[in-house]
């Protein structure tokens, strides 16, 4: 029995001693409940755990039974223990009373019985959970990521969480969403592939996705939302939430990363120009709601640059007083106020004046702005024909197309005559430009390569095709450590393409890092299907 | 004297004796038998008389039978037997003279002994000799006459006679029945009692309804019916008995009263069957005699099948085939039916028939398997029926000749068609990365020349290299074109090829062609290779055969969606049969059933995979987005199938068929999603000229709308002018009044002053200045109609004309020129009434008001007819890249242009006219919104993914070259069910080798750039 439980249980013991009333022995229950409705409020599942236990054993009435069933099987679900939510789930389903909460817990019920079977890995501060085979390899990655981002995050936050983080890899849509409990249109729409909800961390994985996502930084993210949610006592409102969470996700990588990048900066100076910013207001309950993908970026960039302001001109601390300070007050209004000393809508209008002030610029020409497009299969169209529809220009589309089918048959120098039209078209585009650079980097043409490349690479870092590309040119080119850096940026996209792994193998062969290149031939046999199922 | 020839003339003489003897008796016999069969004959006729009984009857005709079998065994068998033979015939002998007998029956036993043995003999030769001879020489001599006395017969000749009479008399006399019967070959008499005659027998037939027939009233007859069943027969006669009441008995039992009115006897009955009836009178029991009846077979109608013909006939699933066949009918044919059977049972469908009514049919059905429940490579039997129209015993059913079809293996066809449009791509882009290299390389070498390398000259062109590397393209093209023809030419054949995508390769073919035969006039010309235009015609190259390319890949991309859909059908097919094997299981098991089930689990697996690799085929190369994704969760659906499997082998079949529903509806999704798809990928091809054409649409009925409404104000305009007293057109009506009426007044003196000048010129066809007043007249009443339709501009130029020209003829009066001078009042008064009409229009302004409204109006006149114009340049813009019909630019130039006018008539106050010009304008713009309508509609339809054809340009060619430019906007027609197939696609790709006209080979480009997109 935990010290807190014992105390309550002396409490109550003394209470019943004192008024010589066997009710009293009763409300030890109801503390015992009521603490364990308010830990799971906060996050504090092993305390509530421990409690919801206790209340078990000396629960006496049917009603206090079925009270407990109900909290047990929240609990473990937020535990992550989806056999106990089931048993206990099922139940508290059996009493009819348990009204208010019937739909939750036929939620919990099936969420429990029909999420994937899954695996675990654990690191020391994390249990990260995969379900498809080929998961494992982004499992292993992402150890190293979520343990980065403990530290640096967590120095950032002062925010260092007691007990492991469960974190899951959802295999499909269909699980993702279940257990998400976001829509799936939503999804689509808005690009909402991780989420942080219910004592744990969810990301869609990148398998899905046609040339994957940046899901370190998602990870990372994420666990930023899961800090703020455990330090502030789940007061901070949404848009803040996002803000410092967009602040921090890079943070495990590099330290004092600007929140606006070009695709950030063509839409907040669209959004600027027009006066078009998404109203605080219009960012509850979550950004996965707002109409459009593009709305849901403007928010995140937003938020996120209202975070950078307040850390550029008050300092890291003024970050982590402001979540102490909202946990406190519940009004973050009032908490901008203590800490920056300026009313909100100061505060906010300095913010918009210091943005307006860096005399941003669209960069990036006809911006799209899409959400995303799940896969149902594994690995790319024999042609290679999957990212085609994302090219908006049709002229620019089709000469795509031919240069595809000509480089598919060996004819390279006409492809790339091909895919210079298309670019004629289209001169931002990352598939265009990564593809027409490939095939120019095979027939020689490097120079021209990284030409193409260049202005694109800064518009879209994230399109993993330039860095495969580039891990190329520098492979060939014997520049291995920018190899590497261009080949571990693309696992950080999608780690789930063999010529990733087959390149970093050659690449750590001639480095001579044994233990590098071990893991890189488990991943590539794993994804060559050569690896038994769930090997680790 | 002896004789050696007495033995035989013994012989001789004894047997003519016998011969003789055996005669009479004979004659002797049979004259008693018939008189004995006479008398009976009567006797028992009239003794049946005595009592009317069956017993009787037969006892009479057994004593009858009896007696004349005794009299003939008495009278002729015994006698004949007895008195024939050798020794009755010698006993005779000894009768007539004694002793003859017995020497002669001596003579005759000497005679066969041996004549010359004695010791045999027991006497001489000689004496035996003697012996036979003087018995002989006695027989000769007696007179043989009594021995068969054939004169005594006569006296049996009388009672002979008088028998026969008395015979004849009682069989005539006495009732038939008994007689009937005595001759009969009966042991006992039917149940009949006396006969009842009848005389004047009448049959009337009134055949059943479907025959058609008209009733048949027969006279004179004898009492037999002969007709088909359900004739209903009405038997009429006249009794020669007595007849108080009676009845019709049928065969069968069944009796009909017979009524008697004017000495008539009348029944009726229904033939039903073949038998007999009679007549019975029930008070005396008298029976008629048996009347037969007899049905006609209405015999099932004949049919056969005239054409197809040959017993089997090759057909695809969407081919069909026209059924000629011949019915006939005796009695006519109420309904054509069209049978098919293939070996999962038979189906029919009636063929609607032209007359209602008719017995003999010539006509033909068409049938086709497409849309049935068929596979390829399936037999199916083919028959027609004809059905008569027998209401009676029901329509018998006439079977015609059977026809074989074998459908054909469409699939197997349709996989060889895409395998060549696969070799035609391939091809194709090795073409194009070759042209791309070539026109590189040349370029490359431009570049570098011009670059620096001037120190070195000119570079030179190897004329031969070049030659050999085009000859090498040339070739590779011509190979092109052979694949492209074959492809054409498999589509033909191909059922399942798509009519747009076989237009547009016919298309590509064309401009293919049209291509090499430029670059092999290039190479192969004897002149200098112009390497500049080579280079030109390079360009065009590789931009033909990047779109050709382009329209390839989309129509095999296209096709991957149809196959799927196809596999699919082909899953829901097999769900289908499985659940119809499971409903068998559920009703008893047993081992060859749980084997098919397995059986088809296996196929459904089978399928089910083939259907999933096609199905990831389809990931990238279509826009996701067309489908639902959702849809294709194969693995679940392959997944639910092993449970299938899994709950049929343990029996739990109301969960199997459970399950099976709900993949069946899984599989009905993705079925769905497909189609959507389809539908999705084919609008995608023309969603934007559908965008385009549905703004287009709108931006006309907004225009429509304000000219409209303009005309309207114009109109309400004009009639405030006109008929509002209170408006400031009050002064204008009055002012059109008064002017017109000296208009009218105008015209009269004119009119006179014509009388006058012909009158007195009787003479003259057509004296001076007549003509001059006839042109007036014209003019005059064109003035009063200017004035009508308030046009003061062109009313006020026509009275200025007016005025000018009575000036001159009342010069020409003055000076007595013709006729003229006769009529020189009437035509001074015309002048002063001219110049008085020109004065006052002159004078005349619409007021104010009137005039800033006309001004207003023309000015939205403006702004409308802009709009117009921008529309219509913009048309013209889309039209250049677009697929837009020439005429809706045309027709929109035409509004802008009456537009225009209707401006310009609206300035000049002349409203009538401004009206007439908007209305033009209005009906223009009505003919481009119906084009552009009508385009929609086909694009449209075919986005939809029917294959109908979208509308395009096609060329005529007329005799040997093209004469002229065909500007007509030609449609390919719809492809209508009647023409679907292969002459359809023939027709279509010679009107395509007809040849484009100049300027429709570039529209027809645009055509097939849209089919790519």
């Amino acid at each position: 029995m935990k010290p807190h439980a014992l105390l309550l249980f002396l409490l109550a013991l003394g209470a019943y001693i004192f008024t010589g009333n066997p009710s009293a022995l009763s409300s030890e229950i109801d503390v015992l409940i009521e603490g364990v409705e308010n830990d799971i409020k906060t996050w504090q599942i092993s305390r509530a755990s421990d409690s919801i236990d206790q209340a078990l054993e000396i629960a006496g009435t049917d009603e206090e039974k079925y009270r407990t069933y109900y909290l047990k099987s929240l609990v473990d679900f937020y535990r992550g223990d989806y056999s106990g939510a089931r048993e206990y789930g099922q139940k508290a389903l059996a009493d009819k009373d348990l009204k208010d909460e019937t739909t939750f817990l036929n939620y919990l019920v099936r969420a429990s019985e029909e999420g994937p079977a899954f695996n675990e890995i654990k690191s020391e501060h994390f249990v990260i959970r995969y379900a498809h085979p080929k998961d494992i390899i982004l499992a292993e990655y992402a150890r190293d990521v979520l343990e980065k981002s403990h530290f640096e995050i967590g120095l950032d936050l002062e925010t260092y969480p007691d007990d492991p983080i469960i974190v899951e890899i959802y295999p499909d849509m269909k699980s993702f969403t279940l257990a998400s409990t976001l829509p799936p249109k939503n999804v689509e729409k808005t690009g909402v592939v991780g989420i942080c909800k219910f004592n744990r961390i969810m990301i869609l994985s990148p398998r899905l996705l046609p040339k994957g996502y940046s899901w370190a930084d998602t990870l990372a993210h994420e666990y930023v939302h899961y800090l703020v949610f455990l330090k502030s006592e789940n007061t901070v409102p949404v848009w803040l939430h996002e803000g410092i969470a967009k602040y921090e996700e890079k943070r495990w990588r590099e330290k004092g990363s600007s929140v606006i990048s070009p695709f950030y900066e063509t839409i907040l100076t669209r959004a600027l120009k027009d006066n078009k910013l998404v109203p605080i207001e219009e960012m509850h309950p979550s950004l996965a709601m707002l109409e459009s993908a593009r709305e849901a970026q403007l928010a995140f960039a937003q938020s996120g640059t209202m975070v950078s302001h307040l850390v550029d001109y008050w300092g890291q601390d003024a970050l982590v007083n402001l979540i102490n300070s909202i946990k406190e007050t519940n009004d973050y209004e009032a908490a901008i106020e203590e800490v920056t000393e300026l009313e909100f809508p100061l505060f906010y209008d300095s913010w918009e004046k210091e943005l307006r002030s860096r005399n941003l610029e669209e960069k990036i020409p006809d911006i799209k702005i899409k959400g995303v497009r799940i896969k149902n299969t594994d690995g790319k169209s024999q042609d290679g024909s999957e990212d085609l529809i994302d090219i908006d220009n049709n002229k620019a589309r089709d000469y795509t197309r031919l240069g595809d089918l000509l480089k598919l048959r060996g004819r390279l120098s006409p492809a790339t005559h091909e895919y210079e039209k298309a670019l004629e078209h289209d001169p931002y585009s990352p598939i265009i430009s990564s593809r027409l650079a490939s095939t120019l980097n095979i027939i020689g043409e490097t120079k021209r390569a990284r030409e193409v490349l260049s202005p694109v690479l800064d518009f879209y870092p994230n399109h993993i095709d330039i860095h495969m590309i580039l891990g190329r040119i520098y492979l060939d080119e014997g520049n291995f450590s920018k190899a590497e850096e261009e080949y571990l940026t693309a696992i950080f996209l999608n780690p789930f393409d063999p010529e990733i792994h087959a390149s970093l193998i050659a690449l750590y062969e001639k480095q001579e890092r044994p233990e590098l290149l071990e893991r890189e031939e488990k991943f590539l046999r794993i994804l060559l299907n050569e690896e038994p199922e769930n090997a680790k | 004297m002896e004789s050696a020839d007495s033995p035989s003339r013994l012989d001789a003489l004894v047997e003519s004796l016998k011969h003789k003897k055996r005669k009479y008796l004979l004659l002797k016999g049979l004259s008693i038998i018939f008189m004995s069969i006479f008398v009976s004959l009567a006797l028992a006729s009239i003794l049946s008389l005595v009592y009317l009984n069956p017993i009787y009857y037969t006892f009479l005709k057994i004593i009858t039978v009896l007696s004349l079998v005794l009299v003939a065994i008495r009278t002729l068998i015994i006698p004949v037997l007895r008195e024939t033979g050798t020794r009755g015939m010698l006993g005779e002998l000894d009768k007539m003279a004694p002793g003859l007998g017995e020497d002669t029956l001596n003579a005759l036993e000497l005679k066969d002994n041996n004549i010359n043995n004695s010791s045999i003999l027991g006497t001489s030769k000689i004496l035996a000799l003697a012996h036979i001879d003087n018995t002989t020489n006695k027989l000769g001599a007696l007179d043989h006459t009594a021995l068969f006395p054939i004169r005594n017969l006569k006296r049996y000749l009388v009672p002979l006679i008088g028998g026969a009479i008395f015979a004849l008399t009682a069989l005539i006399f006495i009732p038939g029945n008994f007689t009937s019967y005595l001759l009969s070959l009966n042991v006992t008499p039917p149940n009949t009692g006396p006969h009842l005659e009848l005389g004047d027998i009448e049959i009337t037939l009134k055949y059943p309804e479907y025959t058609k027939l008209s009733t048949q009233r027969i006279k004179g007859t004898g009492g037999e019916v002969k007709a088909v069943k359900g004739t209903e027969v009405i038997f009429e006669a006249k009794p020669l008995n007595y007849f108080e009441k009676g009845s019709l008995i049928l065969e069968n039992g069944v009796s009909v009263p017979a009524t008697i009115s004017g000495g008539k006897i009348k029944a009726g009955f229904t033939v039903l069957g073949s038998g007999s009836f009679i007549i019975k009178e029930t008070s005396k029991t008298l029976i008629s005699e048996t009347f037969e009846i007899k049905t006609e077979e209405d015999t099932e109608p004949g049919l056969s099948i005239s054409s197809p013909l040959g017993e089997t006939i090759e057909l695809g699933s969407e081919e069909k085939v026209d059924i000629f066949f011949e019915a006939e009918d005796d009695y006519g044919i109420s309904k054509l039916m069209l049978t098919w059977e293939n070996e999962r049972g038979q189906s029919k469908t009636p063929i609607s028939k032209k007359d209602k009514e008719t017995s003999a049919i010539k006509d033909n059905v068409s049938w086709s398997p497409s849309g049935m429940n068929t596979g390829d490579g399936e037999t199916i039997k083919l028959r027609v029926l004809a059905y008569d129209n027998d209401t009676v015993s029901g329509p018998k059913v006439g079977v015609s000749n059977a026809i074989t079809i074998i459908l054909k293996d469409a699939r197997s066809k349709h996989k060889e068609t895409l395998i060549y449009a696969k070799q035609l791509m391939e091809e194709l882009i090795d073409i194009l990365g070759d042209e791309i290299n070539i026109s590189n390389d040349s370029a490359s070498a431009r570049s570098t020349e011009s670059a620096g390398n001037s120190k070195a000259g000119p570079k030179v062109i190897d004329i031969g290299e070049v030659l050999k590397t085009q000859k090498n393209l040339t070739q590779k093209i011509e190979h092109a074109i052979g694949t492209l023809d074959i492809t054409i030419e498999g589509m033909k054949e191909d059922e399942y090829s798509d009519f747009t995508y076989f237009v547009g390769l016919s298309n590509m073919e064309l401009r293919t062609k049209a291509l090499l035969d430029e670059r092999k006039y290039l190479i192969e010309s004897f002149a200098k290779l112009d390497i500049g235009r080579l280079g030109r015609l390079m360009k065009r190259e590789i931009n033909e055969f990047e779109d050709d390319i382009l329209f390839l890949d989309s129509m095999l991309k296209g096709d991957k969606l149809v196959d799927s859909l196809r596999s699919s059908k082909d899953l829901l097919k097999e769900y289908g049969e499985l659940s119809e094997l499971l409903k068998q299981l559920n009703k008893g098991s047993n081992e060859q059933l749980e084997a098919r089930i397995q059986e088809k689990l296996d196929q459904i697996k089978d399928l089910m995979s083939q259907l999933a690799k096609k199905m990831s085929g389809l990931n990238g190369d279509i826009k996701e987005g067309f489908l639902n994704k959702d849809a294709f969760e194969t693995e679940s659906l392959q997944a639910q199938l092993d449970q299938i499997s899994k709950l049929a082998q343990e029996g739990n079949i109301d969960q199997t068929l459970e399950m099976l529903s709900g993949l069946t509806q899984s599989l009905q999704n993705m079925m769905a999603s497909l189609e959507n798809g389809m539908q999705s990928f084919g609008s995608s091809m023309m969603a934007k000229e559908i965008s385009k054409l549905n703004k287009l649409i709108s931006r006309i009925e907004s225009i429509e709308r304000e000219e409209t409404s303009l005309k309207e104000k114009t109109g309400e305009l004009k009639k405030d002018l006109l008929e509002n007293p209170d408006s400031p057109g009050d002064n204008l009506r009055n002012f059109i009044k008064n002017e017109k009426k000296k208009v009218q007044e105008l015209i009269n003196n004119l009119m006179q002053a014509r009388t006058k000048i012909s009158n007195n010129s009787p003479g003259e066809i057509a004296p001076e200045g007549a003509y001059l007043v006839e042109k007036m007249i014209e003019k005059t009443e064109q003035l009063n109609n200017w004035l009508q339709a308030m046009d003061f501009e062109e009313a006020t130029e026509n009275a200025r004309s007016i005025e000018e020209s009575t000036k001159g003829l009342s010069e020409m009066s003055s000076l007595n020129i013709g006729n003229l001078g006769k009529a020189s009042q009437e035509i001074g008064n015309a002048k002063r009434l001219a110049r008085e009409i020109r004065k006052d229009l002159e004078r005349f302004d619409i007021e104010e008001d009137s005039g800033k409204q006309f001004g207003e109006m023309a000015g939205r006149q403006d702004e409308i007819q802009g709009q117009t114009g921008d529309l219509s340049s913009e048309v013209g813009e889309l039209g250049e890249g677009s697929f837009v019909s020439p005429g809706i630019g045309d027709k929109l130039g035409h509004a802008e242009d009456f537009m225009g006018n209707a401006s310009q008539d609206l300035r000049g106050q002349q409203v009538s006219k401004a009206i007439s010009n908007q209305d033009e304008a209005l009906k223009a713009l009505e003919e481009a919104k119906q084009q552009a309508q009508d385009m929609l509609q086909q694009m449209q339809l075919s986005a939809r993914g029917n294959g109908s054809p979208v509308p395009m340009m096609l060329g005529q060619q007329r005799g040997q070259g093209m004469q002229g430019e065909d500007n007509r906007y030609v449609e390919i027609p719809a492809a209508d069910e009647s023409q679907i197939g292969k002459e359809f696609k023939q027709r279509i790709l010679e009107a395509m080798k007809g040849g484009s006209p100049e300027g429709y080979i570039e529209l027809n480009k645009k055509y097939y750039d849209r089919i790519i997109k």
